[in-house]
């Protein structure tokens, strides 16, 4: 088999990679949050959501994803309260899409940001690669496995092209 | 003046070629004008007879004007001329030139329909296939050609309207009017549709309306297939020929389908004759390009549609005959009075010429000097989209026309393609007729399909053979299978079956409308997915470090991973050596981290594995093979025991996302939504395997962990530790065979760990070696040594079958009868005398004449054992270990001893060494 080095681009460093489009910018974060998966009881995610302020992104009726403070430490397992918890942290790659051609890259990437641009449910696929949207006021935030990371960002990167002229 | 000519232009002048001869277009043409322009007629050869084929339509359903471009370097097969716009500097040829066309002729009488399946039967058709194969085909792919194509993408409106005819636009415009979000395509350049050339109504203002409200309006795009839940797949063309455009995916609240009707040829003898043409793109092309496609034609009809062509035709020149099958009317004899010549009652028998019209005979014997002959034998609505939403088209006895049987969800039809040729703001001519199939005349020579060369003949013979249905026409004939899709041929051809069986059209209904209404360049369906684009590989946090190391990366089950370290894959050798010696590292990070918590979580991990977890104590780690539910391995890995109710498995690489999604169905199927719930951690946190008879030492030196004590930290137990102010966990297992050590940091961590093993004198090693490390001791990989009906006791765990009593995956399987039987493939090592490799997936074969009894799974040259090491699931394989059996490959053989799987340390010493 031959070395596939040079076919497959290098990740970039996530802590200065950027794309500037007209109308859109793209930034990327890791590793500069608490990030927990909950399964457990709607309640009880609500409670120790709002113990730890923060953003939770619903994934289903009983799993969601606390994005919070860097510092919060929330012990890994089975808890008192039924939930089940475990420390996401260094697992997602967090890219902002912000601007006003936001919406048309999104929708580019998926078809149900085309319908929805604010779905509910954060978990959706986008370019090939299923991660979690959180809304933003103009635009959106991707919380994407960091293997996947790069694949989304070299997607983003081709994608600069976007339609000009939708309803 | 003899056939087409340009009479009107002034454009811009184009040069191109049409095979190999100088040509000049003008801006504006199609390809297909511009040949026109030029007096071409033949511009190819039919694709099973080579008969000499010319334009016969204007647009979509264009049959037999297939070419081959070359513009810039880039070569672009099966361009449809008549819809494609001419560039300057286009090389274009016919997809099929004459070639064997002599031979292929004289041969036509005896290669009817079903000639393949009837000839080549004997003794197999796979003898002849690669002939046939390569006398066949359209257009010759260019490898080193490249098409670009724009990214596409998603769209949502509350009304998408196909057609921008008169209807479509007022459809948007009254849509947009009311406020809503609406997308107009249109497959043509220009807005307008047949108003372009057909007097009747200026759409000059409705365009302009449809603008002022707002309507977004896509010019060249095509709504190819309608899919489930309403959405249209839509292809916008690209600025020029190499442009594959970009495929958009449309979900619209409402469809409104504007999509008019295409005309239908009549049939008669030799109605195949270059000159031939439908009489719409006759008008079309002496309109819209200023082609007058020829001084004298014939024009024959059985629907009013002709009447404005043959006045319009006259008008500019043309000395026009036209033959009405109907019986005189107000209209016939209006356009007698105009001027033109009109045989009323009279039908085509037969076009006269050789290579290109020259005349028409009528079925009275009545010949006419012609050099075309414009037909109409009716209109067919167009409705695919419709169809392929899930409606059916009929045929309507009374109005003679193709009407939507039933109205489907979100799908409104407007203007012709509702066969609305009536209403008061349509077109004002009756355009309906039957189609009209000749009982007299050659029918071998009567062309229903004229791109795969059906004839009525071919229609007459599958009844005869009972092929009746028209689902079964269509696969006896290869009707309607063409690129074209048959636009023109389709209602033809059940026309001619119903004949043919005494049947009325409307009890033999047509065959499956499906997507691509016309073809799409598969550079818009790749669209951004190609290069590494196209399959994306996940990858390592550490991947920049391996890099900076000189590792080759390769593409693994998904994972794109260190093969080696160097130059080259003697590295692999050295690599070994080196975990047999020292200590290397290895990155592990993709191995699965999925946290199973939860009260039932013990009792869950006891129904996934073969194996009990249920008594693992916290610290512990247990191995455990996993089954679906026919008994058949589909992972392997190990459980990590983190609490009374928190487990970690740690499963293959590649097989994370099954052994999820397996975990998380028993779950919620089995287990409830409450008592246990699983988590994948594996991004989370990166993992570094570091392994040798020196890997303890080099641990200890790094002080992640307060103790390595063999006693308070034995093989297949973890401990918890710091590392660089994050938790770490390092687990005692090997994969090699060697003491080993594997270290979970958060995946942030990675690189610093690396880093560290490397700096503490750990040597990289990477999959290949480890490939050679396993193989040594008979660890398997799950799917390389392993197939489609490996069971637990095929590899030498007997205990989940004989044993185990309570229930889990594939119990039941593993008591049937055929899992105990003994010549079941059983995983074995090889080893030849000399010393030498066995081809990986070489056949192990004995008896006469030979057979397979099993093959060679993974195999590799040992730099341990300096000697070649195979596994390989082996028939009865236990059984045979110390016989001696023939492998074979490519026509290759050799033999072999079968061995036990392990070829390295079977005492397991190894592991505390």
């Amino acid at each position: 088999m031959s070395d596939r080095s040079t076919f497959w681009p290098t990740p970039p460093d996530w802590t200065t990679a950027r794309i500037e489009m007209p109308g859109v910018t793209v930034t990327a974060s890791q590793g500069d949050r608490g990030v927990f998966l909950l399964s457990g009881p709607g309640k009880a995610i609500s409670e120790l959501a709002q113990a730890h302020p923060g953003t939770l992104l619903e994934i289903a009726p009983d799993r969601a994803l606390l994005v919070t403070k860097p510092d919060t430490a929330l012990s890994e397992g089975w808890n008192a309260s039924g939930l089940a918890i475990s420390d996401l942290s260094d697992a997602h790659v967090r890219i902002d899409i912000r601007g006003p051609g936001a919406p048309a890259l999104l929708a580019l990437g998926s078809p149900s940001l085309a319908l929805d641009p604010k779905p509910r449910a954060a978990a959706l696929a986008f370019a090939g690669v299923t991660l979690l949207v959180e809304p933003l006021p103009d635009g959106a935030r991707l919380h994407v496995d960091h293997p996947q990371a790069a694949h989304l960002w070299h997607w983003l990167l081709a994608a600069t092209h976007t339609a000009k002229d939708q309803p | 003046m003899t056939g087409p000519s340009r009479i009107a232009g002034g454009g811009e002048p184009l040069p191109f070629t049409f095979a190999g001869r100088r040509l000049i277009g003008q801006k504006g043409d199609s390809i297909a004008s511009a040949l026109l322009a030029n007096g071409i007629v033949t511009v190819g050869r039919s694709f099973k007879y080579r008969r000499p084929r010319g334009i016969l339509s204007a647009g979509e359903d264009e049959p037999n004007a297939i070419v081959d471009v070359v513009l810039n370097g880039v070569r672009v097969p099966n361009v449809r001329a008549t819809t494609q716009g001419l560039e300057a500097g286009m090389a274009i040829s016919p997809v099929l030139g004459r070639g064997a066309a002599l031979l292929t002729q004289a041969l036509s009488p005896f290669i009817a329909s079903g000639f393949y399946y009837k000839t080549f039967l004997w003794p197999h058709w796979g003898l002849f296939e690669p002939a046939i194969r390569r006398m066949a085909g359209l257009g010759r792919v260019d490898p080193d050609s490249r098409m670009v194509a724009e990214p596409g993408g998603n769209l949502a409106a509350d009304l998408c309207v196909v057609g921008g005819g008169r209807s479509g636009l007022l459809a948007a415009t009254k849509a947009a009017t009311s406020g809503q979000r609406v997308l107009l395509v249109e497959q043509r350049a220009e807005l307008g549709g047949s108003s372009l050339w057909r007097d009747g109504g200026d759409s000059v203002d409705l365009v302009a309306a449809a603008r002022d409200a707002g309507v977004t309006i896509w010019t060249g795009a095509t709504a190819f297939g309608a899919y489930e839940n309403g959405r249209l797949g839509i292809h916008r063309q690209g600025a020029g020929l190499a442009d594959g455009g970009s495929l958009w995916a449309v979900q619209a609240g409402q469809v409104v389908l504007a999509t008019g009707a295409l005309e239908r040829p009549l049939l008669f003898e030799r109605n195949d004759l270059p000159g031939v043409m439908l009489a719409d793109a006759a008008l079309h092309y002496l309109r819209r390009r200023g082609v007058l496609c020829g001084a004298r034609p014939v024009i024959a009809t059985n629907n009013d549609s002709v009447y404005p062509v043959a006045l319009v035709l006259a008008k500019a020149g043309a000395v026009v005959t036209l033959v009405d099958s109907r019986a005189a009317s107000e209209r016939s004899a209006d356009a007698a009075a105009k001027g033109i010549r009109v045989l009323t009652g009279a039908r085509v028998a037969r076009a006269l010429g050789r290579g290109r019209v020259s005349g028409v005979m009528l079925t009275d014997g009545t010949g006419i000097d012609a050099d075309l002959l414009a037909v109409s034998g009716g209109w067919t609505p167009t409705l695919h989209l419709y169809c392929q939403a899930g409606g059916k088209a009929v045929w309507d006895d009374e109005r003679a026309i193709l009407v939507p049987a039933f109205p489907v969800p979100g799908i409104s039809l407007a203007g012709r393609a509702a066969g609305n040729w009536f209403a008061p703001d349509a077109l004002p001519w009756v355009w309906s007729a039957a189609p009209e199939i000749p009982v007299a005349g050659k029918s071998r020579k009567t062309w229903i399909d004229l791109q795969n060369d059906v004839t009525l003949g071919d229609v007459q013979l599958a009844a005869q053979e009972n092929f009746t249905s028209v689902e079964h026409l269509k696969r006896y004939t290869t009707l309607g299978m063409a690129t074209d899709q048959g636009k023109t041929a389709n209602l033809l051809g059940a026309a001619a079956m119903a004949q043919a069986t005494g049947r009325s059209a409307t009890d033999l209904g047509l065959t499956t409308y499906r997507p691509p209404y016309t073809p799409v360049p598969m550079a818009a369906l790749q669209g951004l997915s190609r290069g590494p684009l196209q399959s994306p590989l996940r990858r390592l946090a550490a991947e920049p470090a391996h890099r900076e190391m000189g590792a080759a990366l390769w593409d693994y089950g998904g994972l794109l991973r260190p093969a080696f370290y160097g130059k080259d894959e003697a590295s692999i050798a050295t690599e070994c050596l080196a975990a047999r010696q020292g200590a290397v590292v290895f990155d592990a990070s993709s191995l699965g981290k999925v946290a199973v918590m939860g009260p039932k979580a013990r009792e869950l991990l006891d129904f996934l594995f073969t194996g009990r977890m249920s008594t693992l104590q916290p610290g512990r780690i247990r191995y455990g093979l996993t089954l679906n539910e026919a008994g058949v391995v589909t992972d392997d890995g190990v459980v990590l025991c983190l609490g009374p109710d928190h487990f970690l498995v740690s499963c293959s690489s590649s097989h994370v996302g099954g052994f999820v999604a397996s975990a998380e169905e028993w779950r919620q199927t089995r287990f409830g939504r409450d008592g246990v719930f699983i988590h994948d951690r594996t991004a989370h946190w990166a993992t570094m395997s570091l392994s040798g008879p020196k890997s303890k030492p080099l641990l200890a030196g790094l002080g992640i962990v307060e103790t390595l004590d063999d006693a308070a930290f034995p093989h297949m137990s973890f401990v918890m530790g710091r590392f660089m102010g994050g938790e770490a966990r390092v687990s005692r297992v090997s994969f090699t065979g060697e003491r080993g050590y594997e270290i979970s940091v958060p995946a942030g961590l990675a690189i610093p760990l690396w880093q560290a093993l490397i700096g503490a004198g750990a040597k990289p090693c990477g999959i290949e070696a480890l490939g050679v490390l396993r193989a040594e001791k008979g660890f398997i990989y799950v799917g390389q040594d392993t197939d489609g009906e490996t069971m637990p006791q095929d590899l030498g765990f007997d205990a989940p079958r004989l044993k185990r009593r309570e229930g889990f995956v594939g119990d039941r399987a593993l008591q049937l009868p055929v899992a105990g039987d003994a010549d079941r493939k059983q995983l074995v090592g090889l080893a030849r005398a000399d010393g030498g490799v066995i081809p990986a997936g070489a056949h192990l074969i004995e008896g006469a004449p030979r057979r397979s009894i099993g093959f060679v799974t993974s195999s590799h040259h040992s730099p341990t054992l300096r000697r070649g090491i195979a596994l390989a699931l082996v028939e009865g394989g236990r059984a045979r270990i110390g016989q001696e059996v023939t492998w074979f490959d490519l026509g290759q053989t050799g033999r072999a001893t079968v061995t036990a799987a392990c070829a390295y340390d079977p005492e397991g010493s190894r592991l505390n060494v």
